[in-house]
């Protein structure tokens, strides 16, 4: 009784709490754990003599933390000295799949999983809506002949800041013993993801392009650099938004994306590319 | 009154002389292009960027040789494909731009969409958002290139399985590449990929590549493409491809061979998008081969249609594309068409480059009973060797009796330009001699005429002694 008096309520996160945020970016002391099943998964399959390669392969595709984690881990000096690995694709090549299950393992035991109660049905969704995107950033790029792996990563990784963020704020409202609603704590990282995500994907040394996508993709004018990639992740955003909550995003208006002319994509392209949308619905659907 | 006097569905080479032409002519032009500007696959996927990423390929390798190792240069390990496509992106970006500029200048109306013929006299195009305009014109000159083919037990995914559209999109270079295929797209992106270190292994089922070209030049591409490491494996039938979930592509042969890659290129062939253009509406016929039927005024079976370039078939080079494009178009607005140069030389941008025109020793053998040969080796040419390119051969053909060039055939440096001098020899009718009697710039790797001349010199004045001795 007493120590829930303590407990002071805010409609909005406070500024004290968004202060703290970014000092805990900038300083690195930020966490991106993994889903509670896919560190049971990872650790499960890196255990089995026998278990199937593709396995963990799969894995690192279907999840953006351990994506970023095992990208992160390759880009150190200790891997990158022959060869610079610019994605997971290249890593399980490179490496070999001995490796990756070893750097997988790693990860696993290291990182953690996700302490957020009241918010899991949002990590749920955030997990999903990131492979969704990944995997139409992949069918646009197959369709516009532009690089497929390149745009999967980006598209996997483009929402990268929100677990962070969502983690961090729960962390620092309860070391501040402070109640803010579930939808404020949204909100706040809502805003906030494109420029955490941008700071740490820069800091945990991800590829420029990732970067980039994290960074603008809801820009309205990407950056020279990168701008067609920043347009397909963009574009995979909503694509992947009009698969989970059409409601949010209608046919209509998806067809009027803003990336579609750039990228020179026709309606029938498009169509390919929607066509597409069941399957990619139920594989990041499984995360669940 | 229709809309405009020609419509040209497509930008590319052929499409784009075409327009220009007419347009010169005072002729209502509309220029129909899928792409935000004119250029087609030459200038995006094609020859452009890849010759682009060769000349900077070369360059690399060339480099130490150059400054005699005074400058030590060496290709990071871990240099992507990005960083070595910038300049392909300027140079294409410069290319589009002059092109654009070109366009406008002569007052030809951009379009950009896809068109689908909906009558003789008229085509609906749809535009990036979905809508439709319909145009009407006189005439029409169908130039809307092609595309890779893929072959059925070839699963392209523009991943891990790529065709000559996505294979410059890779960003990183992989380990180990193979080819499918041994005509031109194959073996110059395969001397590309050599040269810049990638393991290469071209699998087709001729027993040679380049079967059309001269063999004595295409055995000067194997060594190269040996020395860098790379391996041709001929006669052999694809069974299938897969990639195998992880890190690999699997090519099965006929025969249970395997040959395992980090990525694979398909290069077996193109298809031209006749589906797409709607040419039952227009009464174009087209051939059983899925190309499109032309006369030799390149008149399609409707009267007011001409087709040029990929969507007619072979040579499908962008020098001949371009010609048949103007041509087409004179044609259509009753324009004097000059007389048509027969004599087209190919020019192969492998490494080493290799150029040809006219009749091949074994052409000129079979039509004359015989055949005489002069050669020149870049490495007797003060030019091959400042150059550090002494890997070359100047091969000139000429007829056993009279000494006419009929033949110029060159791998090296240079080959693609060296060999006009041997095409103004031809379309003359000049005797070898002429070469012996002409003073060259030097040093230049021209001077291979006057090298190979002296050979055949040497080749005739031994027969004409042989001659009575063989009498007596």
């Amino acid at each position: 009784m007493a120590e829930a008096a303590r407990v002071m309520e805010t409609a909005t996160v406070p500024q004290t709490v968004l202060d703290e945020l970014s000092w805990r970016v900038q300083q690195g002391k930020v966490e991106l754990p993994l889903l509670p099943g896919v560190a049971m998964e990872v650790t499960n399959v890196a255990n089995q003599e026998n278990a199937d390669s593709r396995v963990i392969a799969e894995l690192l595709r279907k999840d953006q933390a351990m994506a970023a984690h095992v990208l992160r881990v390759v880009a150190s000096p200790v891997y990158s000295g022959r060869t610079q690995i610019v994605s997971l694709q290249q890593a399980v090549a490179r490496l070999g799949v001995q490796k990756i299950r070893e750097i997988s393992l790693a990860i696993a035991f290291r990182v953690g999983v996700f302490k957020l109660k009241g918010f899991e049905s949002e990590i749920t969704a955030l997990f999903q809506h990131s492979v969704a995107a990944g995997m139409f950033a992949q069918e646009v790029a197959r369709v516009t002949r532009r690089n497929v792996e390149d745009a999967f990563m980006c598209g996997l990784l483009h929402d990268v800041g929100r677990p962070v963020i969502l983690q961090a704020l729960v962390q620092i409202l309860a070391e501040q013993k402070l109640r803010v609603p579930t939808s404020a704590v949204i909100a706040a990282t809502g805003q906030l993801h494109t420029d955490v995500g941008g700071t740490l994907a820069d800091s945990w040394g991800l590829p420029e392009a990732v970067e980039m996508s994290i960074r603008h993709h809801h820009s309205a004018s990407p950056p020279d650099a990168h701008a067609n990639g920043v347009r397909i992740t963009s574009l995979a955003d909503e694509l992947s938004r009009f698969t989970f909550e059409p409601e949010r995003m209608p046919e209509a208006e998806l067809r009027k994306h803003p990336a579609l002319a750039p990228l020179e994509l026709y309606p029938e392209m498009l169509d390919k590319v929607l066509a597409k949308g069941e399957m990619i619905r139920q594989a990041a659907g499984a995360l669940s | 009154m229709s809309d405009y006097d020609l419509v040209v569905i497509g930008g590319g080479p052929a499409g784009q002389k075409a327009a220009v032409q007419a347009a010169k002519t005072g002729a209502r032009v509309l220029l129909i292009e899928r792409a935000k500007s004119a250029g087609g696959a030459c200038v995006r996927y094609g020859t452009i960027p890849s010759k682009t990423l060769r000349e900077t390929a070369l360059s690399l390798g060339k480099f130490r040789k150059l400054t005699a190792h005074v400058m030590e240069v060496e290709m990071p390990s871990h240099l992507q494909v990005s960083s070595l496509m910038e300049r392909k992106d300027e140079v294409i970006a410069a290319h589009e731009r002059y092109m654009q500029a070109q366009l406008a200048r002569n007052g030809i109306e951009l379009q950009q969409g896809v068109a689908r013929f909906t009558s003789p006299s008229t085509v609906e195009i749809t535009l990036l958002d979905g809508s439709k305009r319909n145009v009407s014109s006189r005439f029409f000159v169908i130039a809307a290139g092609s595309s890779p083919r893929t072959p059925d037990n070839v699963p392209v995914d523009h991943e891990h399985i790529l065709d000559s559209d996505s294979l410059l999109s890779l960003s990183y270079l992989p380990e180990s590449l193979v080819v499918l295929g041994a005509g031109v797209i194959a073996c110059e992106y395969a001397s590309i990929f050599a040269a810049l270190g990638v393991k290469v292994t071209v699998v087709d089922k001729g027993e040679r590549p380049l079967s059309f070209m001269d063999q004595e030049l295409v055995e000067h591409f194997l060594k190269e493409l040996r020395q860098a490491g790379g391996e041709f494996l001929g006669g052999k039938s694809l069974e299938s491809v897969s990639f195998d979930g992880l890190s690999s592509v699997e090519t099965r042969l006929a025969g249970g061979e395997l040959v395992k890659s980090e990525k694979l290129f398909c290069a077996l062939g193109r298809v031209a998008p006749v589906a797409a253009l709607g040419l039952g509406a227009a009464g174009v016929k087209v051939t059983s081969r899925g190309l499109i039927e032309v006369d030799q005024n390149l008149r399609t079976s409707a009267p007011n249609i001409y087709a040029a370039g990929d969507v007619i078939g072979p040579p499908a080079l962008a020098s001949t594309s371009m010609e048949q494009g103007r041509r087409a178009a004179c044609h259509a607005l009753g324009l004097d068409l000059g007389r048509q140069g027969e004599l087209a030389p190919a020019g192969i941008y492998t490494i080493p480059e290799l150029g040809s025109v006219g009749l091949t020793e074994q052409q000129v053998r079979e039509r004359f009973g015989d055949a005489l040969v002069g050669r020149a080796k870049f490495e007797e040419v003060a030019r091959g060797q400042i150059s550090a390119a002494e890997n070359g051969l100047l091969k000139l053909v000429v007829h056993p009796e009279t000494g006419v060039v009929l033949g110029a055939h060159a791998a090296g440096e240079s080959a693609t330009e060296l060999v006009h001098i041997g095409q103004m020899a031809i379309i003359g009718g000049l005797t070898f001699d002429t070469f012996i009697d002409t003073v060259f710039n030097f040093p230049t790797f021209a001077e291979a005429y006057r090298v190979a001349a002296f050979d055949l010199l040497k080749q005739q004045r031994a027969r004409v002694s042989a001659k009575p001795a063989a009498a007596e």
